[in-house]
């Protein structure tokens, strides 16, 4: 399992340049909202954010992110969407994550996937997107229980 | 005299006050109890302490 932690945003700038959805934020910002659109249609994501942790003085925030479906209460977060456009989704849930540390910037956001190959999809995608998300933002990865910075090409197993 | 108006607060919204993703909190809380988090803030120096 690959662990992030996301901190810090120092400015909003390369992420803004990836293609990415127009987001509804919920009004303190702890949720955003947006359309995924491809060949199946138009689907509704959810991306939010809950504190879970409290490292001293860090509040730490778990980030998750799914589908939410028609006449279902709860989001699924085990959806296959397979509409395409992977990297918008993931380029706008990282816009999703920037623009909820600028409105908490004593946050510490927590990310991993739902499943293993998630967690890859997610890495993979991250590793993409590296250079404008450290350029914003501290990322840590986690290894054998300990947080320390995070290096492409090293899986991080908890 | 007419009273002033105060700007409407934000409308209470779901997104905000409620866990949408339960299953993934329980996950998450266990997977931090694992991990040694008082090094957080060694390793991202400049954390803007908590408000207030």
């Amino acid at each position: 399992l690959v662990l992030l932690f996301l901190a810090a945003p120092f400015s909003l700038g390369p992420l803004v340049n990836l293609a990415s959805y127009p987001l509804t934020p919920s009004p303190q910002r702890y949720a955003f909202r947006f359309a995924s659109e491809g060949p199946r249609g138009s689907l509704a994501k959810l991306v939010q954010f809950s504190l879970v942790e409290q490292a001293g003085t860090i509040p730490v925030y778990n980030l998750a992110f799914g589908d939410v479906r028609p006449g279902h209460n709860e989001p699924d977060d085990l959806a296959i969407s397979a509409n395409g456009d992977t990297e918008k989704v993931l380029a706008t849930v990282a816009q999703a994550v920037m623009l909820f540390l600028e409105a908490h910037p004593e946050a510490v956001v927590f990310a991993t996937g739902s499943t293993p190959a998630r967690t890859r999809l997610y890495q993979m995608g991250l590793a993409r997107m590296l250079p404008a998300v450290q350029a914003e933002v501290y990322l840590l990865g986690v290894a054998a229980g300990e947080p320390e910075m995070f290096e492409t090409g090293r899986m991080r197993r908890f | 005299m007419k009273p002033k108006t105060l700007p409407a607060a934000p409308a209470p919204s779901r997104d905000d006050h409620e866990v949408a993703f339960p299953r993934k909190m329980t996950r998450a809380k266990a997977l931090l109890a694992k991990t040694n988090l008082s090094r957080l803030a060694e390793l991202m120096p400049g954390l803007v302490p908590p408000r207030g």
